[in-house]
């Protein structure tokens, strides 16, 4: 079949050159030149071919240090080869590559043997939003002071940009703890759900207890203190006190409106 | 619930919170100041916000516009290599065309 020819400058062009270097098998696409002396492109080609993988695959390592040291080099590469040619880059954006990474390791099949692997994906990615989110100075403990009386129940608590909630079914905090701090204890058993922020300059984490992610999740929509508190449902044993409390800890609240 | 015991309890736990807390640290940030100019190649820090520049682009090494976090006080004092300084605010040297 031949394409219309508008060379690398034009869309088929372009086209032919991204397939050309995500497929190893792939022919050299023709119009890339030869080298003066008549030397073929074929291993000029290659080599960027690599480098293309090797760079994106690079970027995914620094983006997701965790999950690349729970499998291990091999097993990494291995994964991250197949989804950097099924999920080339949209942006250039390098900070946001891999978004959609946790999602394609819960379809990954040599995966399945890790099955906290997306998720720990999941915390690491959130970790990088909070790293990039815009900063905004955490509203100081003097606000909640303020809060008084009936104004405490209908006040809304702004979340700061760089808060995100992970919620997994596995003790996905603890797995992340014990490998950056080298720690061979057991682990808990059941889920766990992770708050993450960045007040100043460093992401920081922190487990939450029962119903206290609804509790974060509610006021991140907009809904009321008491409000936020109900959603959270008492019966669970969520403590509103001890979130509040973890809430100022973790500077993650950049205003008070009553 | 009865609203005016409900606000009651959501104002106790605000207090029973604030006393839980006592006072936060927020200190980690003061004890670092963002020094100009004296990070190897890749290797600045960042805060980024909506499109700034961030972590691990500089291409230079003590590229001007880049920064790094170093403890505070000892970014005006810093030895580099050929007379150059770290600085408080971005410096014009050593920036990629």
């Amino acid at each position: 079949m031949s394409a219309p020819r508008d060379g690398l400058d034009g869309r088929h062009g372009q086209d032919a050159f991204v397939s050309a270097l995500l497929e190893p098998e792939a022919a050299v696409p023709d119009d890339i030149a030869p080298l003066r002396d008549g030397t073929p492109a074929n291993k000029r080609f290659t080599v960027y071919r690599n480098n293309v993988v090797l760079s994106l695959t690079d970027n995914l390592r620094a983006a997701f240090p965790t999950v690349a040291a729970l499998v291990g080099d091999a097993f990494f590469n291995a994964m991250a080869g197949v989804y950097v040619r099924e999920h080339p880059p949209t942006t250039p954006l390098m900070m946001d590559y891999g978004s959609d990474f946790a999602i394609f390791i819960e379809g990954f099949p040599p995966s399945a043997s890790v099955p906290y692997l997306a998720d720990m994906a999941r915390l690491e990615d959130a970790r990088r939003q909070a790293y990039h989110a815009a900063d905004a100075v955490p509203a100081p403990q003097a606000a909640f002071q303020r809060l008084q009386g009936a104004d405490a129940e209908v006040a809304r608590l702004v979340l700061h940009p760089a808060v995100r909630l992970i919620s997994s079914r596995f003790p996905v905090f603890s797995i992340w703890q014990r490998h950056h701090d080298d720690d061979a204890r057991a682990l808990p058993d059941g889920g766990e759900d992770v708050l993450v922020v960045r007040p100043q300059l460093d992401v920081e984490m922190y487990l939450l207890g029962a119903g206290e992610a609804r509790f974060i999740a509610a006021l991140g929509q907009g809904k009321r203190l008491g409000e936020a508190a109900r959603d959270a449902g008492p019966n669970d044993g969520f403590d509103l006190a001890a979130a509040i409390a973890r809430l100022i800890r973790a500077q993650a609240v950049s205003a008070i409106e009553v | 619930m009865n609203k005016t015991v409900q606000a009651v309890a959501v104002a106790g736990a605000v207090s029973a919170a604030l006393a839980m807390t006592g006072v936060v640290d927020t200190a980690s940030a003061q004890e670092r100041e963002k020094c100009y100019g004296v990070s190897l190649a890749g290797q600045n820090d960042c805060a980024a916000g909506e499109g700034t520049s961030c972590a691990g682009t500089s291409t230079v090494d003590y590229q001007g516009n880049a920064w790094k976090l170093v403890p505070k006080g000892t970014c005006l004092t810093m030895e580099l290599p050929d007379d150059r300084k770290g600085s408080l605010e971005p410096l014009d040297r050593d920036n990629p065309a």
